[in-house]
């Protein structure tokens, strides 16, 4: 015995064994290699026949009913003798037609008619579901055999083994056979997988019956004549009892052989899967063969367990029982393996042969006369997976209501029967051409109907869902209605009995039904089609798809008949030989599937030309260029493409989906390309146009700056890289080259070069730098020359570069300088002058007043008190003197203030300012000095600033109307600045007041200041008053006249 | 060893080639399935049945084995007929 969990173990390992193989033989097959593309798989895939049945049920079957079990494996062998007329045939067809099921191709003999595959389904269905039960029966009791002793029949697994089994087969199933849509429906890894197990459990059977035959006996002669010391034990195999009847035998033996070819497994091994017709030649004999060698030791070992006295109630697990209590329970490992693999291999088959056939023919058509139910279509892999768990839970809810009451053989013979129903239908369907729908459904129907009324009411009845009294009584009391003895046949057993009944009634309503109705010309043509199909002369549809059998005249007078409608009857006879004549149908009788494919689409393109495409493919399709027959040669052909292309529809649909999409984008991208190139184009035309604008441009600034009348560099940091003709000239280079790539240091003179140096490198670094400045250059031959410059950054090919303007200013400046000059000369002259007039005005003009005034005083005192009116004419005269004498200091002291000579510039405005306010009553002035300190400044610089502040006080008197003036002094070493602020109305700078200002004093001001090197800086605004900033240097006598010599030096060096 | 049969039948000649031509014949399979289920039915004919059951498994499995010689000589006839005729891969076969 062994564990539960070491059998599940097992036989997940071995499960896990196949699939491997399975899976290298699907890599094998997509690299081209096929594995199983050989007879021997073939051969070997098609003992999926032997099940759990074979492995177990024969053995039962052998120990009750001696070599009946037999009949269940030559029925094979005998219908195989034609397999060469018959498998082949429905090779053929399958390939020609792209069939997937049994349903599939009887639904494509019959006028591929919906309703008889879905009948089909639901036999096929029924019938297998018995089946199913049977292996899991087998596998159940097998399980329970080889697991069971002390402590272990409770075990979960052991108790639960059933649902587990469900599970792990639905799971296998969807692994192996369904794990996507396949178009082909061809497995070669499942394939693969069933040979594997075909040989394992012909290798474990065989060693089963060596170790009961030679090693529990003396080899086979002595189990066969030991036969005869056991009573009872001989009729089993005298050929007595229920197997000594002939009609029983024959039965079994249309069973068999129905079920090998018609079975749903059978037919997707044998057919579906079966990749060329040769390999069905080497299956003649090798399946054959298989057969015998399975079934050689089958009687011996069921002998044998009777003889060592085991019950024949136990026989179906004979081939376990003998190894495990033998002593050998590696054997009974094995053998428990090699009946796994039978049964797993029909579950497999079965559920994904059902699954197919649900789906294609119970779901989707549902789904059809549904719409609610379209999310199917969707989920249709989802759905077939559904299919495989239904299937096989019903095998196992079939296996609990009669698995008790029914041994594995019962079982199996109950499905066979129901499958026998598909038999006349396929058969006639392959052999005579006088089948049609109606019989084919009529007769299946009936057949069926009582299949389940003799084998389904009594395993009800077994199973306690309906009365026994329907056994005695049967229906409605009728005894004719007795389902083992119908229509009171009584004397054969159910099998025979239900085998009888069905299979005439199934025949005969064929025959009948497909006689009495007239068929179509359709049904006639399909017909043509399966029976003629090994026939040369015959409408092979795979021939046909590329060979002519289409009668073109017909086709001529449909067209032309279309054509007519629109245009005309000479139009149209023109257009369809046009149309014939470019498809190349001109003047031929008949034409191929594909020519009359291209002749639609060219009829179709000619009309569409003019109708519109919509309208000429519905004036196409009510034409009926396509007969129903032809429209489904051409759906053939596409199929034939498609399996050719190995591509599921699906597949397909995305490709093309792909290649359209990518098509439109590439047209669409193709269009942005055009529009791209247009506007590139444009673009090009544009910038060429720019281009030669910019040349253009170019060399007008290239001229403007060679012939401009500065001299213009480009500079990066300090070196020149590129001047003008001009810049060369002003400082005395013949040749341009001579300063490009040198530092601009070269242009410079030794006093500025620093500074000029520093500007160039601080513009470029983006620091802060003046844009004009001025610098004392030199010229090649030495001599100096003044140089104004305008400077700016610009880019130039990505880089930052200082653009300059040079321009000599010697003579402007040599000007300048002359001006000021003169202008101090001028003014120094002016000073000197009031200077010499104050003196003269003072010294002479002055002491003769005060002579004359002491004379006539003299005179006064002199005269007699008597000449009163004398001496008031003295008094009166010395008045007149004296005022004199003031208005003569005064204005010497306008002239040239003394003060400011002898008590300095601080005193001196002091005094001014309170003679001022004295003057201007009114105006309020406030007067501050501060950092002189008593300091006496340059003569120069305080007589400037005296007479600005008296220039501005004055101005102030006369234009601002202030109420308030503020005059400040502020020595702030070198320089000394002087603040006048007044709150009077204020000006507009640059207005007609401005105007008037400057002409009266503001430029005398300013050039009063520049005489000694200063500035001066008015700010106003109308409302608010003015300010006068004055910045002189307290030194400027030796500034300027350093200044003034160094000017003159280079002046004199430069001219 | 489609080769070595191809080889054994053309070194058999003229009868190779009539055994060829006999097993590939449509009444040569009628033929041999009358036969072998007169064979398989015959143990059922006399009466009373005196079979044993040691004779009845030697018979059966004897005549089984006949019928598989049988096909195998018309399957091996079929395939090479082939070689030089009609059939092949079957259309659409991967």
């Amino acid at each position: 015995m062994l564990s539960s969990f070491a059998v599940i173990g097992f036989f997940c390992l071995y499960m896990g064994i196949l699939y491997t193989l399975a899976q290298w033989a699907e890599r094998r097959a997509a690299a081209g290699q096929s594995l199983v593309n050989n007879p021997l798989s073939y051969s070997l895939s098609l003992a999926v026949y032997c099940t759990s049945w074979t492995f177990f049920g024969s053995v039962g079957l052998a120990a009750s009913d001696g070599l009946l079990f037999l009949a269940i494996y030559l029925g094979p062998t005998l219908v195989i003798i034609f397999a060469d007329g018959l498998l082949r045939k429905m090779v053929r067809l399958k390939s020609s037609h792209r069939i997937t099921s049994i349903a599939d191709f009887i639904s494509a003999r019959y006028e591929k008619s919906e309703g008889l595959a879905a009948v089909v389904t639901i036999i096929a269905l029924v019938g297998t579901v018995p089946y199913v039960a049977l292996q899991m029966k087998a596998f159940l009791a097998t399980f329970a055999v080889i697991t069971t002793h002390e402590g272990e029949t409770g075990s979960w697994i052991g108790t639960h083994v059933g649902p587990i089994m469900v599970g792990l087969m639905v799971l296998f199933t969807i692994m192996f056979g369904v794990r996507r849509l396949d178009p082909t429906e061809r497995h070669e890894g499942m394939v693969m997988a069933v040979a594997a197990e075909s040989l394992v459990k012909l290798v474990f059977f065989l060693a089963a019956g060596v170790f009961v035959v030679y090693f529990l006996f003396d080899g086979m002669d002595d189990i066969l004549n030991r036969l005869g010391q056991l009573p009872g034990l001989v009729r089993l195999g005298s050929g007595e009892g229920r197997g000594s009847s002939a009609l029983t035998w024959a039965s079994y033996l249309a069973l068999s052989a129905n079920a090998l070819l018609f079975l749903p497994r059978q037919f997707h091994i044998a057919v579906v899967e079966n990749q060329s017709e040769s390999h069905v030649h080497w299956a003649m004999w090798l399946f054959p063969l298989y057969l015998f060698l399975i079934n050689f030791f089958v009687y011996p070992i069921a002998m044998g367990g009777l003889l060592l006295g085991y019950p024949a109630s136990q026989a179906d697990t004979f081939v376990l029982r003998l190894p495990l209590d033998f002593g050998s329970p590696a054997l009974a490992l094995a053998v428990f393996i090699g009946g796994f693999s039978a049964a797993t291999s029909m579950i497999l088959i079965s559920a994904m042969a059902m699954s197919t056939m649900i789906s294609n023919h119970l779901l989707l058509p549902l789904v059809d006369w549904i719409p609610q139910l379209v999310f199917i279509e969707r989920h249709l892999l989802k759905a077939r997976w559904l299919s495989v768990a239904l299937f096989i839970l019903m095998g196992y809810w079939f296996e609990l209501l009669v698995g008790e009451q029914f041994r594995l053989a019962n079982i199996g013979l109950i499905a066979f029967a129901a499958i026998l129903q598909l038999g006349p239908a396929m058969i006639g369907g392959l052999f005579w051409r006088g089948g049609n729908k109606n019989g084919a459904l009529l007769g299946m129907t009936v057949g069926f109907a009582i299949w389940a009324y003799t084998q389904l009411v009594p395993v009800f009845v077994a199973g306690g869902w309906l009365s026994p009294d329907i056994m005695r009584e049967g229906f409605l009391g009728i005894p004719l209605l007795r389902p083992n003895e119908l229509f009171g046949l009584s004397g054969l057993d159910p099998i025979t009995h239900t085998v009888f009944w069905s299979l005439l009634c199934n025949l005969g309503l064929y025959v009948l039904g497909s006689l009495w109705l007239e068929p179509s010309q359709e049904s006639q043509s399909r017909a043509e089609a399966f029976v003629g199909a090994m026939s040369g002369a015959s409408i092979y549809r795979s021939v046909s798809l590329h060979q002519a059998y289409i009668p073109v005249p017909d086709k001529r007078r449909r067209i032309e008949k279309l054509y007519e409608r629109y245009f005309g009857p000479e139009r149209a006879l023109e257009l369809t030989e046009r149309d014939l004549k470019d498809v190349g149908l001109s003047g031929k009788k008949l034409a191929s599937i594909t020519e009359l494919a291209e002749l639609y689409d060219q009829v179709e393109k000619s009309l569409g030309g003019s109708i519109g495409s919509a309208t000429a493919h519905r004036a196409l399709t009510r034409a009926d260029l396509f007969t129903p027959f032809e429209a489904d040669e051409l759906t053939d052909l596409y199929a034939e493409i498609l399996a050719n292309l190995r591509a599921r529809p699906e597949d397909l649909k995305r490709k093309i989906d792909f290649y359209q999409e990518r098509e439109s984008l590439i047209k669409a991208h193709s269009e942005e390309l055009e529009e791209k190139v247009e506007e590139l184009e444009k673009q090009v035309a544009r910038r060429r146009a720019a281009e030669e604008q910019l040349r253009e441009s170019e060399e007008r600034y290239r001229m403007a700056i060679e012939y401009s009348s500065d001299g213009v560099a480009l500079i990066q940091a300090t070196r020149l890289m590129f001047i003008n003709r001009k810049l060369a000239e002003i400082f005395g280079y013949p040749r341009r080259r001579e300063l490009i790539g040198r530092s601009v240091g070269v242009l410079v003179h030794e006093l500025d070069r620093e500074r000029v140096l520093g500007i160039s490198r601080n513009r470029q670094a983006g620091l802060e730098a003046p844009s004009r400045y001025d610098f004392m250059g030199i010229r090649k031959d030495g001599s100096v020359v003044f140089i104004a410059v305008s400077a700016t950054t610009v880019n130039y090919q990505g880089e930052t570069l200082n653009l300059v303007y040079l321009r000599d200013v010697t003579a402007r400046r040599r000007a300048e300088e002359d001006i000021r000059h003169l202008s101090r000369r001028l003014i120094e002259g002016i000073e000197e002058e009031r200077k010499r007039l104050a003196s003269d005005l003072h010294d002479e003009f002055g002491q003769a007043l005060t002579a004359l005034h002491m004379r006539v005083e003299s005179l006064k005192n002199s005269l007699p008190p008597q000449a009163a009116e004398q001496k008031a004419g003295c008094s009166r005269l010395i008045g007149t003197i004296e005022q004199l004498a003031d208005n003569v200091r005064k204005i010497s002291s306008d002239l040239r203030p003394d003060m400011l000579d002898h008590l300095g510039l601080v005193p001196t405005v002091e005094w001014y300012v309170e003679d001022y306010k004295a003057r201007m009553a009114g105006v309020e002035v406030e007067f501050g000095a501060m950092g002189f300190g008593g300091r006496k400044l340059d003569a120069q610089v305080e007589i400037v600033l005296y007479r600005i502040l008296q220039e501005a006080l004055n101005n102030v008197a006369k234009h601002s109307g202030a109420a308030h003036v503020r005059v400040h002094l502020t020595y702030s070493h070198p320089r000394v600045i002087m603040l006048i602020a007044d709150d009077g109305r204020g000006f507009l700078a640059g207005t007609e007041e401005d105007g008037a200002r400057k002409g009266i004093g503001l430029v005398s001001m300013r050039e009063r200041a520049a005489s000694v090197g200063g500035q001066i800086d008015i700010r106003s605004t109308p409302g608010k008053g003015s300010s006068i900033r004055v910045t002189l240097p307290a030194r400027p006598a030796a500034a300027a006249q350093a200044e003034s010599w160094q000017w003159q030096e280079r002046l004199k060096a430069g001219s | 060893m489609k080769g070595f049969v191809t080889a054994k039948l053309n070194g058999l000649g003229q009868f190779g080639r009539r055994v060829q031509r006999v097993f590939t014949r449509p009444a040569f399979r009628v033929v041999v399935l009358v036969l072998s289920l007169a064979l398989l039915f015959w143990p059922f004919m006399p009466h009373p049945r005196q079979f044993s059951g040691r004779f009845l498994f030697f018979f059966f499995f004897g005549a089984w084995l006949g019928i598989v010689v049988l096909l195998f000589g018309m399957g091996l006839s079929q395939t090479h007929r082939r070689k030089s005729g009609a059939g092949g891969k079957a259309p659409g076969a991967r």
